[in-house]
């Protein structure tokens, strides 16, 4: 083989690959980029951040017109029984608010919601780093990568009926990973009610997108494992009062009231101190879709 | 602008080369190398359009110090003070981005007063560019190479393979290539073919390999609690193979791009983890770095001594050592780094030159696996001052190497690989790393040996692919030698 026949051959097996690649990611689209989303049923089996921003470009506006922003906490809350709305569960495992924003503004773009549920949460506050790649995922992504991949693996495994354990529902809801229960009842450190101001700017600014775009918005703040909750009591108090007054004004539902003690103090609704499991995240759907509605 | 970025592979490179080409059918006398001098000003400034400025202006001040130079006499005292210039110009400029502060916050009168000057962003490559003009202004002094025009000067120095982090040329090996650039016909198919073979290995290495380590290091120096004395060593180890995959990566794509252009610049790694010494091993890795320190720094520092002895050259190792680990960067980190390999290389010339001698008629050798051993284990504590950032986390880092406490544990190596299918892969690809570092041959030393075969075909297009589906992941890391 002469060195310009090589040259030529490299080039056309390159060429060839990635346009069999192209071809394979816009007939499988597990993100609904290239194809009409409606109507589809896309979950999230890797990379959730990335995978939930490349859904909210046009899967999460056709088929939805309610968000839940949250972190791990409300990453399995299946919101499909509050009424008068279709959900998407964009909580993410460990997000800030910063990182939900993102998420956020490409569902925005396009997209209408009457209603956004906002989890109010430390750890949503505490900084803003992107992680996994999300400052950087672009939509070039669905063309090719390593996420689009393992998503286009179980989009076909799906099809050949042997889905994926802990993929997502549809509406985002994702069953947590790892098995088992494990409290570890301990003070919180300082840094975990750090409030970071680009963070608290991003909360504000996300709500005031969501407002401007006709969403109602409801902050939801989230129910502890009551023995946990009792001992960082105190500086869960302070983060609230310094959080309420700096965000927009909308209606709160407080899962660390009273009236909510008796589901905390119940260890089976628990998976751990801050992760309710599958029973504990569908009492929370109930009730928060009689309270919303 | 990053050569493992699709700016560069799918516009910037295959721009250039197809204006270049056209350039050279126009027969237009050098208007090929206009084009690659536009196209390093475009790749220079990509990220910072004001850098260009510190860019020019260096090249324009070297250039008219060397005319001069060369007007000047030969053995005459201006010809000397113009090269003394050059040198307080030239040291003078990466002080002022680079070393004034950490000069004054060292020295404890200035530290207490807070007296610093603004803190600057260096110019990118800033150490490169200023160490190839340096080079340029000793050899037009000394006539081993006569002074360039200032086109053929601003080209030679802005060559955008190599103007960010080198490898570092020479003038009198890039300028007499010029004509081959401004040549009609081009590079032969061979070239190209060995270039684009090259250039796939160079970018597999980085965004796939070095990635992978990255993770691993990244874990080790930021995350890892009661590190036991392997994880602690298993971290450092995947901070230099990093290192090394990430430095010699990037050098295999600057090479190669130069190569497509029919450009040949120097090589600067070539498998420097099999060395077994600490000598061995600075001729096989940075190697246009090396050459530097010895013809620029060792040299001149033993001149100045009034004969060379095995004392006076250990002193004037520890000093060179030393200024070139400072070179890297405004920190005692970076001394200490350079510091620890000069004293190694005092101990294996003491090594070579006396306890050899002593044994007589046959020498004392340790086998080669124990001498590699031995030189990794240099290479790796040096390495840790390297990764570190301050002299406190490196201090803290060094005692969990020699721990006796549960010295075998692998927590850490556990709750880092976790679970998942990116840890599969990145495993994959750390074990690739391994084996290619210290088992195969060096990337330039199998582009030396390419021959247009099938499997050489199948694996360019595999290294592109995998590397392509990689970089497009939003994964890839900056270079490390970005930073300096």
């Amino acid at each position: 083989m002469t060195s310009r026949t090589w040259i030529s051959r490299v080039l056309a097996a390159i060429a060839l690959v990635l346009c069999v690649n192209f071809a394979a990611a816009i007939a499988l689209d597990p993100y609904g980029i290239f194809r009409d989303p409606r109507g589809r049923k896309l979950q999230v089996v890797f990379a959730a951040r990335k995978a939930k921003f490349l859904l909210s470009k046009r899967y999460v506006p056709a088929n939805f017109d309610a968000l839940l922003i949250g972190p791990s906490s409300s990453e399995n809350w299946d919101p499909a029984s509050i009424p008068g709305v279709t959900m998407y569960n964009e909580s993410t495992l460990g997000a800030n608010v910063t990182e939900e924003k993102r998420i956020v503004d490409q569902a925005l773009s396009r997209g209408h919601f009457k209603l956004a549920i906002c989890i109010l949460y430390p750890t949503m506050t505490t900084n803003h780093t992107m992680n996994d790649g999300l400052d950087a995922v672009t939509t070039a992504e669905a063309l090719g990568s390593i996420h689009l991949y393992i998503e286009e693996a179980a989009q076909i495994l799906a099809a050949l009926h042997r889905p994926i354990a802990n993929a997502s529902a549809p509406n985002g809801a994702t069953p947590l990973k790892g098995s088992g229960q494990r409290f570890d009842i301990a003070h919180f450190t300082a840094s975990y009610f750090d409030v970071d101001p680009v963070a608290v700017a991003d909360y504000t600014h996300m709500v005031e997108s969501l407002q401007a775009n006709g969403a109602r918005i409801v902050y939801v703040i989230p129910a502890l494992y009551e023995p946990c909750r009792l001992l960082n009591a105190a500086e869960f108090a302070a983060y609230q009062r310094k959080m309420q007054p700096i965000l927009p004004q909308a209606a709160t539902i407080d899962l660390s009231s009273s009236e909510f003690e008796t589901f905390r103090a119940n260890p089976d609704n628990y998976v751990d101190c801050f992760h309710v499991g599958a029973d504990g995240a569908a009492k929370i759907s109930t009730y928060l879709a009689q309270h919303i509605n | 602008m990053n050569f493992n970025s699709f700016p560069f592979l799918l516009v910037f490179l295959p721009a250039t080369l197809l204006l270049v080409a056209i350039a050279r059918k126009l027969r237009i006398p050098r208007a090929p190398q206009l084009v690659v001098f536009v196209a390093s000003m475009v790749f220079y400034s990509w990220a910072k359009p004001a850098n260009l400025a510190y860019l020019l202006a260096s090249i324009v001040v070297n250039w008219q110090i060397s005319q001069w130079m060369s007007a000047a006499t030969p053995e005459s005292r201006a010809r000397k003070r113009l090269l003394q210039l050059g040198f307080l110009l030239n040291i003078g400029f990466l002080c002022v981005f680079k070393y004034v502060n950490f000069l004054l916050t060292s020295i404890p009168y200035f530290a207490a007063h807070h007296i610093r000057l603004p803190d600057l962003a260096f110019p990118l490559g800033i150490s490169f560019f200023t160490l190839a003009q340096i080079m340029y202004l000793v050899d037009v002094y000394q006539e081993v190479a006569p002074p360039s025009g200032l086109f053929d000067h601003a080209t030679f120095v802005s060559f955008f393979p190599y103007v960010i982090s080198g490898p570092i040329a020479k003038a009198r090996r890039i300028l007499h290539q010029f004509p081959t650039l401004n040549a009609t016909a081009g590079p032969s198919a061979d070239t190209v073919a060995r270039a684009l073979y090259l250039f796939s290995i160079g970018l597999i290495k980085k965004v796939v390999v070095a990635d992978a380590f990255s993770q691993a290091a990244d874990f080790g120096f930021d995350s890892a609690r009661n590190m036991s004395a392997l994880e602690a060593w298993v971290f450092v180890s995947c901070y230099t193979l990093q290192i090394y995959f990430d430095f010699s990566g990037y050098s295999d794509m600057a090479i190669a791009s130069a190569l497509f252009l029919g450009i040949d610049i120097p090589r600067n790694f070539d498998a420097p983890l099999r060395a077994t010494s600490i000598s061995e091993f600075w001729t096989r890795w940075h190697i246009s770095l090396s050459e530097f320190i010895t013809a620029y720094l060792y040299t001149p520092i033993l001149k100045t001594f009034s004969r060379a002895t095995l004392v006076t050259s250990g002193v004037a190792t520890l000093l060179a050592m030393s200024i070139a680990g400072l070179w890297h960067g405004p920190s005692w980190t970076f001394v200490i780094f350079g510091f620890i390999h000069g004293v190694a290389l005092v101990i294996n010339q003491i090594w070579k030159k006396q306890f050899k001698k002593k044994k007589g008629k046959k020498s004392f050798e340790l086998p080669d696996p124990i001498c590699w051993f031995l030189t990794l284990a240099v290479v790796d504590l040096a390495f840790v001052f390297f990764r570190a950032g301050t002299l406190p986390v490196a201090l803290a880092y060094l005692p969990h190497l020699v721990s006796l406490r549960h010295p075998f544990s692998t927590a850490n190596l556990v709750q880092m690989n976790g679970a998942g299918i990116m840890v599969a892969v990145y495993v994959l690809a750390q074990i690739a790393g391994v084996a290619a570092a210290f088992f195969d041959k060096s990337s330039e030393a199998l582009a030396q040996n390419f021959k247009p075969a099938t499997l050489n075909l199948v694996a360019t297009c595999v290294f592109a692919l995998v590397a392509l589906v990689f970089l497009n992941s939003s994964m890839s890391k900056p270079f490390v030698y970005f930073a300096f």
